[in-house]
Parts: structure tokens; sequence; C-alpha cells
């Protein structure tokens, strides 16, 4: 180039190098399939769109059915008043418990059937259900109503912010207090700030927490109010179902124990039992804690004077938690590929299909085309 | 000698990269004068000038036959590049960068060539007044150079500092009159290429 000017020079140079190059790149033909894959990875990537589309809609429908099912059972048990055996079984547990075998397989076992079925309406914790002895728990056809309201775990909680006249923080907080003792609850923890608000914890026997969401509304102006419920009755089937089982495993163990011949054959049964026993306390203590929460509900009453600033009670303090973010992160990921599993067993079906019709067409073309040239 | 026209080297560079190469030699220092006259600072023309050819390097298969002459489309471009310039007084490298092309810094002695392609002439009383906008380093620089007239070994003397940094100074200076100028809409430049 004609030019004084050194950077005009330099930039031609780069420029000559990188448009000889591409020159060369454009003479080499590509090999083969090399542009190929990216309408392939663009068809992949757009189905497995069309699948986690699919796959979130399908879920959706999947909570609802799950819901609906479990309703269904509820409606079986107390309309025909008989529930399967194994309509709950327990991973490495067998439903059927009548039959039990040492671990040196010396000597064997039968004892009756015992039903591992769902516990049945007004069942203590205990697990002592009424049996018939036979693979099915038999109930009366009409069952009230009522009972099927038993099965229900619903945890209830209630938040409520308060906006209180001038000077009555104190004879109000002593209101919180006295709706608290005649709804049969109490405070768990409060905290107030400057003498004008205050933030308190309440807990109120479930039955009650209605009638208390009322009085606390009534204390002053109400700024927000909520209430949520949780409901865990799907877990504390679970938990009786396998509360169930491991009390027959452990009445099948004892009766093997009075047969127990050998030392051996005591210490294999004693550590079974050990082990039975152990499961037996961890699901009394989670269906106890679920009975204590479902009896009881939480309201957390935030309540002050105009203008003052509002109290935080302890509980609410917002600690962000790397570990939860991590464990939801996961359970994200999780979530999208089994959508996207979901979806992908929706469009096989219609993918073969589509092969199928593909096939034929391009078998058809080539024929015409083969006529066409003879 | 390629005795083709800048539409058919444009249109021909498509499948044969090299005949860009011809365009650029045709063009550049056209270009680059027309990015000092409305810049008035070397290096700022000097970049512009590069992320243009860039630009129509990397998008040459977009250019189609309108009947005009392909430099045209050229100018197109270049314009583009200035009003962004304008607008944010910064130059991309954007284009060079996507066809893997360095961004180089301006050659020490470039600064007065490129300076020559320009008739400051004509806008001198409208710079005295644009002076004021600048920083008390970068005015003195401006003054010195292109008020006075002095080589950027003697504007370096003066102000106690290198000649790079002098050279800096006038440039950022008249970078940022070009700026003021535009703002206030005053041509630089009245030819269209």
């Amino acid at each position: 180039m004609d030019t004084e000017i050194e950077f005009l020079r330099r930039f031609e140079s780069e420029l000559s190098t990188r448009a000889q190059a591409d020159a060369r790149r454009e003479a080499s033909p590509p090999a083969r399939g090399a542009r190929r894959w990216k309408p392939y990875a663009s068809l992949v990537a757009a189905l497995l769109g069309l699948a986690l589309l699919i796959g979130l809609a399908a879920s959706g429908s999947f909570v609802g059915a799950a819901s609906s099912q479990f309703n269904s059972v509820g409606a079986a048990v107390n309309n025909s008043g008989s529930v399967d055996q194994g309509a709950i079984s327990m991973p490495g547990i067998q439903a059927n418990q009548g039959q039990s075998s040492f671990a040196n397989g010396t000597a064997t076992h039968q004892s009756a059937p015992v039903p591992g079925a769902v516990a049945a309406p007004g069942t203590n914790d205990g697990g002592t259900t009424t049996s018939s002895g036979a693979n099915q728990q038999q109930l009366g056809s009409g069952a009230p109503a009522a009972q099927q309201g038993d099965l229900s775990k619903i945890i209830k909680d209630g938040q409520i912010a308060v906006t209180i006249d001038t000077g009555t923080f104190k004879a109000k907080a002593g209101s919180v207090a006295h709706i608290a003792a005649v709804n049969g609850g109490s405070i768990l923890s409060s905290s107030t700030e400057g003498g004008d608000s205050g933030s308190f914890t309440l807990r109120i026997p479930a039955a009650n927490f209605d009638q208390a969401m009322q009085q606390l509304a009534q204390l002053g102006s109400v700024d927000s109010s909520a209430s949520q419920g949780q409901d865990v009755t799907a877990q504390y089937v679970d938990l009786k179902a396998h509360m169930k089982i491991y009390l027959s495993r452990r009445h099948v163990l004892f009766g093997l124990m009075n047969k127990a011949t050998t030392i051996g054959q005591s210490l294999t049964l004693q550590n079974q039992l050990d082990q039975v026993q152990l499961k037996i306390d961890q699901i009394q203590g989670q269906i106890n804690y679920i009975n204590k929460q479902t009896a009881e509900s939480t309201i957390k009453v935030d309540m002050h004077e105009p203008g003052a600033a509002v109290a935080q009670s302890p509980d609410t303090v917002d600690n962000p938690s790397l570990g939860h973010a991590w464990d939801r992160a996961v359970q994200g990921l999780l979530d999208v590929i089994a959508a996207t599993l979901i979806g992908l067993g929706y469009l096989l079906p219609l993918l073969i299909v589509a092969g199928i019709v593909l096939l034929v067409v391009r078998f058809v073309r080539r024929r015409r085309v083969a006529a066409n040239e003879v | 000698v390629d005795e083709r026209s800048d539409t058919e080297l444009l249109l021909a560079s498509r499948a044969e990269p090299v005949a860009f190469v011809e365009l650029y030699r045709r063009h550049a220092e056209d270009v680059l004068r027309y990015f000092a006259r409305r810049t008035l600072d070397p290096e700022a023309a000097a970049e512009l000038t590069a992320e243009t050819f860039a630009e129509a390097y990397a998008s040459r298969r977009n250019y189609r036959d309108t009947g005009t002459n392909g430099v045209a489309w050229l100018y197109g471009i270049a314009r583009h590049q200035l009003g962004r310039f304008f607008r944010t007084g910064t130059i991309d490298a954007a284009a060079r960068r996507r066809i893997g092309l360095s961004r180089e810094a301006l050659p020490g002695d470039d600064y007065e060539r490129i300076e020559e392609q320009v008739d400051l002439a004509p806008i001198r009383e409208a710079l005295i007044d644009a002076l004021e906008t600048l920083r008390e380093d970068q005015r003195d620089a401006l003054q010195l150079r292109v008020i006075d007239g002095l080589g950027y070994e003697e504007v370096a003397k003066r102000l106690g500092c290198a000649e790079a940094a002098a050279r800096q100074r006038v440039s950022r200076g008249l970078r940022r009159i070009a700026l003021v100028l535009q703002e206030r809409g005053l041509s630089l430049a009245t030819e269209v290429e």
C-alpha cells in the first residue's frame, strides 16, 4: 500500500493475513457432515424445549391427579369400608409380614398374615387396630363423614399485623395474652420496641385458630392478615402404615424369639428386634410431631401504634442459607430433568409416527425419481 | 493492478476474501481523512478507519449491488461508526474482535501525518472558543500544537512531559473539541465523499 501512515500499513497486513486464511478455508471443502450438525442440534434443542414444556404442564396435572387419587382412596375407605393390603408399600419391606426366617436359614416360622394397610380412621398412634386376621380390614360400610375429616392433618399458621391507637400498646399487649389464654393457648415468644410496638408468637389449639384470628383483628386496624395451611395428611398416612408394618414385624420377631433354640438364633433375632424397635421409635416420634403441630397452630402478631418502628420477632429474621439454596438448585435441576423426561414420554409416540411417515415419504419419492430416470 | 470496480471487488470478496484487501488499499487513506476531518483526533480517526474496514469485511456478504458504486456502502458504514463515536465518545473494537484482528496503538509519527490531512484553518476560530471546555493540560497542549503550530517535540519540551504524553493530550483535547463542536451543531467538514 502506498501510504506514509504506518497504522494503515499494519492494518493492511493484518487484514491481508485474515483474508488469506479465510480464502484457504473457503477453498477447502468442509468435512462431510461438519456443517450438518447445526440443524440437527437445533431440532434436538427444540424437541427438548417442547418436552420440557409438556412435562411441566403434565407435572401440574399429575399433582391434581395425585390429589384426586388420594381423595378417591379416602372415598373408597369410607364407602366400601375396605382397604387393600398392598395399597402402600415400603422400600425393602414386604407388605405381607406373615413370613420370617432366621438369618442362617436353619429355622422358619409361619405366622398369621398381618395387614399392611393404611391406618383406618380413628385408630390410635400405637397402631393397635382391630383386625379380623384376614388380608383385608373391614370397616363399616356406612362410615360417618366425620371420620373422613379425621384423616386430614393440616398444620395451620397465621400472621396478622394491626395498628392500634396511640398510647394503648401496653393494654393491647395484655389483650393479646388474654386472647391466647381464653383460646387455650399461650405466648411462645414476644419482643417489644420503644414501648409502642411489638411482635408476638402465639400457640393456639387448631380448633380455636379462626376464633383467635378474629379476636386479634379486633385489637385495632388490620394492616395485613394471612393464614396458611400445610397439608401433611399424606405423610401422616404413610407414617401410620409404616408403623403398622414395623409393629407386626416386631410381633413376629417376639414369637420367633420364644422358639429360638440356640444362642446364635437368639442373638440374630435380638439384633433384628433392636433395629425394628429403633424404627418404631423414630416413626412414633414423627407421628407425635405431626400430631403436635396439627393440634396447635402458630399465629404471629405484629402490633404497633401509628408511626412506631415495627418490631421484628427473632424468628422472622431472614438468614440466607447457602446450603438451602444449593439444595433448591439441585432440586430445581432434577425437576427440570424429570419434567423433560415426562414430556419425552408424551412426545415419543408422536416422534415414532412422524419418523415412519418421513420414511414412507422418502421411500415414495425415491421410487418416483427412479421411475422418472428409467 | 486489479482493474475491477469497487462493486466488483466487493461482490468478488464473498468467495475471494483477498479481493477486499484491494478495496482497502484503494480507499483506506480517504476514509482516514474523512474521519480525521470530523473528529480532529488522529487516534480516533485511525481507530474508526480500522473498525469501518473490519465491519465491512465481516459484513461483505450482506452487500447487494443496487447500481451505485460499492464505495458508497463503505461510507455508509463509516457514517454509522462516526455517529456512534459522537454519541458515546468512545470507539468500539467489536468488528475487529469478530474477525480476529488486534487493536493496534497509533505509532507516534502517524499523529503528525494524520494531522496533515486535516485543514484546521476554517475551524480555528471555533476551536479557540471550544478550548475553554478542556482540561488545562489538554488546553495548553492544544494551544502549542494547533494555535502556535509547534511540533510535538517542542510541545513536550514546553509542557515538561514526554513526547508521547504530549501527543496524547493533543489527541484527547481534539477529540473533546470535536464532540463539543458536534454538540453545538458546527460541521467540521463540508465535503461529502
